[in-house]
């Protein structure tokens, strides 16, 4: 059986040129005219890369030569742009890429005379999948970083980060970090007073204040209910102890809106220190200290800050 | 029944003759190419079973250094993977001889030349191969990625083949000193079609 | 009298066989395994034709046969090799070298270049 080749060339679902190693173009099947619009009569005999000027022509002449010498096939792997000729992708919804991202293979077509072909393929919908896969992934592992209620940093995270903090600061001649331990004031009270909605805002407005608080290289995680922990970065004893009463005072001035429109407001309690060679290495003995002191702040009066020695 | 595929002295003797040829060729192709005279270091050919994979890699790659592996599947009667393995200097040095100007080398770039390379000299060394040995083989696009350790490098390998040629290479260009490996890892079939060849081979001398 | 130069068993196994093929049993084939080896033996016993690998250990084949054609201005060397970039051929002929075979040899190369060198 005799194959129609003709037949195929131009009724395939992928982009095939053929080109001699100067990269002058021999043949342009159907499915290059209508996705770049450009007829095969016109672009006959013309410099593919005077046709389309983003085209790296030093590294395609490269390839073409590659798979002349080889009689193999050749890759194009696309780093910066993700296809060999720019085809705007036609879909309005889901747009994920402007352009149609491409699969190339390069392969020897004629020995004697030196032609290569290029087969395109419209890898698009595979790279969609992908991007987002990614994009869940990344996401997914944000969320296991995150509390749920105030979106800000979780226990699990604050021990990584920490050891990681630990680790840079030992490395670099023990510059000194701290941690604040901070505990809502009658956290109980507000609850029962005011219902647990109002409860969750609150805990939800301290953590974006202490937040607002701290440099980027600094974490803020919530411990558990009422309790949140500061991990301050190149901060010493006396810094941190600032940074811990600018976030109480900035408490102390906020409050929140109940859907009755009251006023609620609250204060909280903390605890500083410093890590330290008392603490054996081992950061959850700074955050013993740092709680004793919070324990000493909420015994003395509550809405106050104690520095451990 | 010995799950190993082994080559006796006689097969392993043959391959590394073969390898030889095959890798003259890659060689020549890659100086073709680039235009520059390479120097053919005798390949170090080294045949092993890929349980002792992992502990050729850890004497191989020291952890210190940051690797880019490549990886291209190849079919037919010779099917497995071919892997190549190249240090960052390496890398770059290699950027160098393919001309690529210092601001030009970026990350995506280098990758781009050892996808390049990697493409050479695995279809040529394949291709080859298997031209000496009577039979065909197809291959499919590479693969790149960065390790920073073996503990990175799939442990699959060790189940899924059986057999390891690796062929460990210093492409000599006049002025710069590229180091690589290249691994060419066989199915168990391949291995035994391998074998059979070889014996082939051997018989007809 | 002929010799054969490749550090590898195989390849001095298929040299022998195709050279016995072309130039018939009677034949004596020297094996030398580097180009150090090759010289000492050519030096000894004057063969009317070598056959030379190029990548040896301890002397490689470009510094052979460049002493073997010190030595004797008009030494037969063939040069059967791997390496068949077009430098190093270049380089090989131009150390003395009279001919080049594209490694894996046969016997219908082999005869080819001999005929074509008038050698037998």
């Amino acid at each position: 059986m005799t194959i129609n080749s003709n037949l195929i060339f131009n009724t395939v679902n992928n982009g095939i040129i053929i080109l001699d190693e100067n990269l002058n173009v021999l043949a342009w099947n159907k499915w290059l005219e209508i996705s770049t619009k450009v007829k095969e009569k016109e672009i006959i005999g013309k410099n593919l890369c005077e046709y389309f000027s983003y085209i790296n022509e030093k590294k395609l002449k490269r390839k073409a030569k590659t798979v002349l010498v080889t009689n193999n096939p050749s890759f194009l792997s696309l780093s910066t742009n993700n296809f060999l000729l720019d085809i705007p992708v036609s879909n309005v919804t889901n747009k994920v890429f402007e352009s149609m991202q491409q699969d190339i293979t390069i392969l020897p077509y004629d020995l004697e005379k030196n032609h290569i072909c290029i087969y395109i393929y419209d890898n698009t919908q595979m790279c969609e999948v992908n991007k987002k896969l990614e994009k869940l992934n990344d996401e997914l592992i944000d969320m296991s970083h995150r509390d749920p209620l105030t979106q800000i940093f979780n226990r699990r995270y604050f021990a990584e980060q920490s050891e990681k903090i630990k680790s840079y600061s030992q490395r670099n001649n023990n510059i000194p970090f701290s941690l604040i331990t901070l505990d809502i004031d009658k956290f109980k009270n507000i609850n029962d007073t005011y219902g647990h909605m109002v409860g969750d805002d609150v805990i939800i407005k301290v953590a974006h204040i202490i937040e607002e608080e701290v440099r980027n290289s600094d974490v803020v995680a919530r411990f558990g209910g009422e309790e949140f922990v500061m991990l301050l970065q190149d901060c010493n004893l006396e810094n941190a102890y600032k940074v811990a009463e600018k976030a109480r005072l900035s408490i102390q001035e906020s409050c929140v809106i109940t859907h009755k429109n009251k006023e609620v407001k609250f204060t909280v309690s903390l605890g500083v220190a410093q890590f330290d060679e008392s603490d054996n290495n081992n950061i959850e003995n700074t955050l013993s200290r740092a709680d004793a002191a919070l324990y000493k702040a909420k015994d003395g009066g509550r809405n106050q800050t104690v520095v451990s020695n | 029944m010995k799950d190993v595929i082994e080559l006796n002295e006689d097969e392993r003797d043959c391959l590394q003759e073969l390898m030889n040829i095959a890798y003259g060729a890659a060689t020549a192709a890659i100086s073709e190419i680039i235009g520059k005279f390479a120097t053919l270091s005798i390949p170090s050919i080294k045949s092993i079973s890929t349980v002792n994979l992992i502990e050729h890699l850890n004497q191989k790659l020291l952890d210190k250094n940051q690797y880019f592996v490549v990886n291209q599947l190849i079919n037919g009667h010779l099917a497995g993977e071919n892997i190549f393995i190249i240090d960052e200097e390496s890398s770059l040095n290699l950027a160098r001889e393919f001309d690529l100007e210092e601001e030009e080398c970026t990350e995506n770039e280098i990758k781009d030349i050892i996808l390049e390379i990697t493409n050479i000299l695995s279809s040529v060394t394949s291709g080859k191969l298997a031209a000496l040995i009577d039979t065909n083989i197809s291959f499919s696009a590479p693969n790149i990625t960065k390790i920073n350790s073996v503990g990175e490098f799939d442990k699959r390998f060790t189940g899924e083949y059986s057999h390891v040629i690796i062929i460990s290479t210093e492409l000599n260009f006049e002025e710069q000193n590229i180091k690589g490996d290249l691994m060419i890892l066989t199915k168990k079939e391949s291995s035994v079609f391998l074998k059979q060849a070889l014996n082939i081979a051997l018989e007809n001398l | 009298m002929y010799l054969v130069a490749d550090d590898s068993k195989m390849a001095r196994k298929m040299a022998v066989k195709n050279l016995t093929l072309v130039v018939g049993q009677q034949a004596t084939i020297l094996e030398a395994q580097n180009g150090l080896e090759a010289l000492e033996l050519y030096k000894e016993h004057n063969p009317s034709l070598c056959l030379m690998d190029l990548t040896m250990p301890v002397m490689d084949g470009f510094e052979a046969i460049e002493k073997i054609c010190t030595f004797d201005k008009d030494a037969k060397i063939i040069v059967i090799s791997a390496d068949i970039q077009e430098l190093s051929m270049k380089k090989a002929k131009d150390n003395g070298a009279i001919g080049f075979i594209k490694k894996p040899v046969n016997e219908e190369s082999l005869k080819k270049m001999i005929h074509a060198l008038g050698l037998v």
